[in-house]
């Protein structure tokens, strides 16, 4: 008995017209913002907040603003889209894990100015969203990787605050990793 | 979008929450890590705070090949941790060329499970199989994964077990089967086994209520899985050939095998093969294989009728298999693929099969026949592969003479 060599996929797109719930988030600066709550969810903390009961109408974040708030918003709604297209994991040991598909889209989205990768790095942590934090953390550790102390210093604009004698010190306790 | 415009020369690295900086220091190399003491006095000792450490060879200079000298270095950073450190210790690897004093090392691995060490691998180490392991590792409440080689393993007689053990990888250690049985069993939540080249335990004894995957490359002389309900994937090599067994006693493969109720994947290779042949195999297992997807058969010996009947015997037990790989050894000069003998197997569909790759054949006639005889009885078969060692690859007139059972499948024949 053949069978029919392609399978129907159920298009997510039909879920899209039922009825979804929103919430709404409130920025610091007043901003507000109407999303589906399974995207909201993305966020540990809001999910909290939600399943608490304490989300009546808006749910107030006081740390993070609204330039940002969009943002982290877009990246929710795309990984909650990417979720819930693509086929369930089958658990294979032999293979490597299943690559991200969202790669390239992760690269362009952390292609922004320091100021605002740090931002979205605290919104990141205190919105609790895992996967936003080691996506923006891991940018910042590429940003690192392979340079000298002076090049760290001037990327992220620290200042050295060793007397030439501590400097000396601090290289001979670690003198292994400056080899 | 306007933003406020705003100063971009603020040092906002240096002030981030401990947390999230360990969250990005953990990307980077140990080596480059410890560096970051230089950026400024504030950085000075954050590196040995981190969560994670992974001592390997990348962080010696390549010069320092000695290996005593380098477990002084690694002493120096083992130190440093123990005087700054201020919070858990969630990962730490070692898994470089050295010389470790055992005083030391006992004295770091009880600063770690102090800290709540989740995951601890400890590897290469000089010499081997004389470590002791302190058995105070087996009392740490938050090991989730422990990854060790080269020691030795004995338990206190107050182990009660490791209630968040999740992945235990064991190679070239020293253990009694008694020890590994009982740290076995007391894994509660234990899901990846996996044992490579074990010493001194001649009967694996696995019992395990959560036990998911299941790997062994070593030698044995009897394994017994009992009790072990979700057992998803097996992937046994037996690294010496097999005693002959006593008369009378079950067939290995029954005995073995056959009670894997919920396996998904099970990967056999060459003398286990052969272990299982032993004692009467029967054309099919007492009870179906019924979660069977994919059967993986390496350096498998078909020159032996037995090996064979192992083959066949799991073939007419998986009435759900999607995959059958089968890698014949080079070992073998011809193969015996008497699979018409079987009344099981003759009148049998493989309703399921999608995928087929044989590789090693000698372009028997057996051969050929049990390769129409796949196609005839694989109705959504997708791709079957066949690669042939030396000697002629099936050629494509014979190929064109067989009738699957699919119309799309796509048969792909190559020569090694």
């Amino acid at each position: 008995m053949a069978s029919s060599s392609t399978s129907v996929v159920v298009s997510n797109k039909e879920k899209e017209n039922k009825n979804t719930k929103k919430v709404t988030l409130k920025s610091s600066d007043g901003e507000s913002f109407e999303v589906d709550e399974s995207v909201a969810m993305e966020s540990q903390t809001i999910k909290h907040i939600i399943e608490d009961g304490c989300a009546n109408n808006e749910i107030p974040l006081p740390n993070v603003t609204s330039g940002i708030l969009s943002r982290v918003i877009e990246y929710c709604k795309k990984h909650k889209e990417a979720a819930g297209e693509s086929e369930p994991s089958v658990t294979s040991y032999t293979s490597n894990s299943t690559t991200n598909p969202l790669t390239e889209w992760d690269t362009e989205f952390v292609k922004v100015d320091q100021n605002t990768l740090f931002d979205l790095i605290l919104a990141a942590n205190y919105l609790d969203i895992k996967g936003l934090l080691d996506l923006t953390c891991k940018t910042v550790a590429d940003m690192m990787k392979g340079k000298t102390p002076q090049e760290i210093r001037e990327t992220f604009h620290i200042k050295n605050d060793y007397t030439p004698e501590e400097e000396a010190e601090v290289r001979k306790e670690n003198q292994w990793a400056f080899e | 979008m306007a933003e406020m415009k705003r100063c971009t020369n603020i040092d906002r690295i240096s002030n981030l929450p401990w947390d999230v900086l360990d969250t990005i220091l953990v990307h980077i190399p140990l080596k480059e890590a410890v560096r970051t003491s230089i950026l400024s006095s504030k950085w000075r000792y954050k590196w040995t705070g981190l969560s994670r450490f992974n001592i390997d060879d990348k962080c010696f200079p390549s010069y320092l090949s000695d290996k005593v000298l380098r477990w002084k270095v690694i002493l120096k950073i083992i130190h440093q941790v123990q005087s700054n450190h201020g919070g858990p210790v969630e990962k730490f690897r070692l898994a470089a060329y050295c010389m470790p004093n055992h005083c030391d090392l006992d004295q770091w691995i009880w600063f770690l499970t102090d800290k709540g060490i989740k995951e601890l691998i400890l590897k290469e180490f000089d010499s081997i199989k004389r470590f002791k392991l302190p058995p105070e590792v087996f009392s740490c409440p938050q090991l989730s994964c422990l990854e060790l080689y080269g020691c030795i393993i004995m338990l206190s007689p107050t182990f009660r077990g490791l209630n968040s053990l999740i992945s235990l990888n064991l190679s070239h250690i020293y253990i009694s089967c008694d020890t590994l049985e009982s740290l076995i069993a007391n894994c509660p939540v234990l899901e990846r086994l996996t044992l490579i080249n074990i010493d001194h335990s001649t009967v694996f004894k696995i019992s395990n209520l959560n036990l998911k995957y299941l790997k062994i490359d070593s030698k044995f002389e009897d394994i017994c899985l009992k009790s072990v309900p979700l057992l998803s994937t097996v992937d046994i090599r037996l690294r010496v050939k097999p005693r002959h067994s006593d008369q009378g006693k079950a067939c290995n493969l029954v005995r073995v095998i056959g009670c894997l109720y919920s396996i998904n994947k099970l990967i056999l290779s060459s003398n286990f093969l052969e272990f299982l042949a032993y004692n009467d195999v029967p054309e099919r297992l007492p009870a179906m294989l019924n979660h069977l997807l994919t059967l993986d058969l390496r350096d498998a010996r078909l020159d032996s009728s037995k090996v064979v009947k192992v083959l066949l015997s799991i073939l007419c037990s998986s009435p759900s298999l999607e995959e059958l790989i089968i890698s014949v050894s080079p070992l073998c000069r011809y193969t015996f693929l008497d699979f018409q003998r079987s009344e099981c197997l003759v009148g049998l569909y493989f309703n399921k099969l999608k995928v087929v790759k044989i590789r090693g054949l000698l372009s028997t006639n057996h051969e050929c026949e049990f390769i129409k005889f796949i196609l005839a009885h694989s109705p959504v078969l997708e791709t079957i592969t066949i690669v042939t060692y030396g000697g002629e690859i099936i050629p494509n007139s014979v190929l064109l003479q067989f009738e699957p059972a699919s119309e799309h499948v796509k048969v792909i024949s190559l020569r090694s």
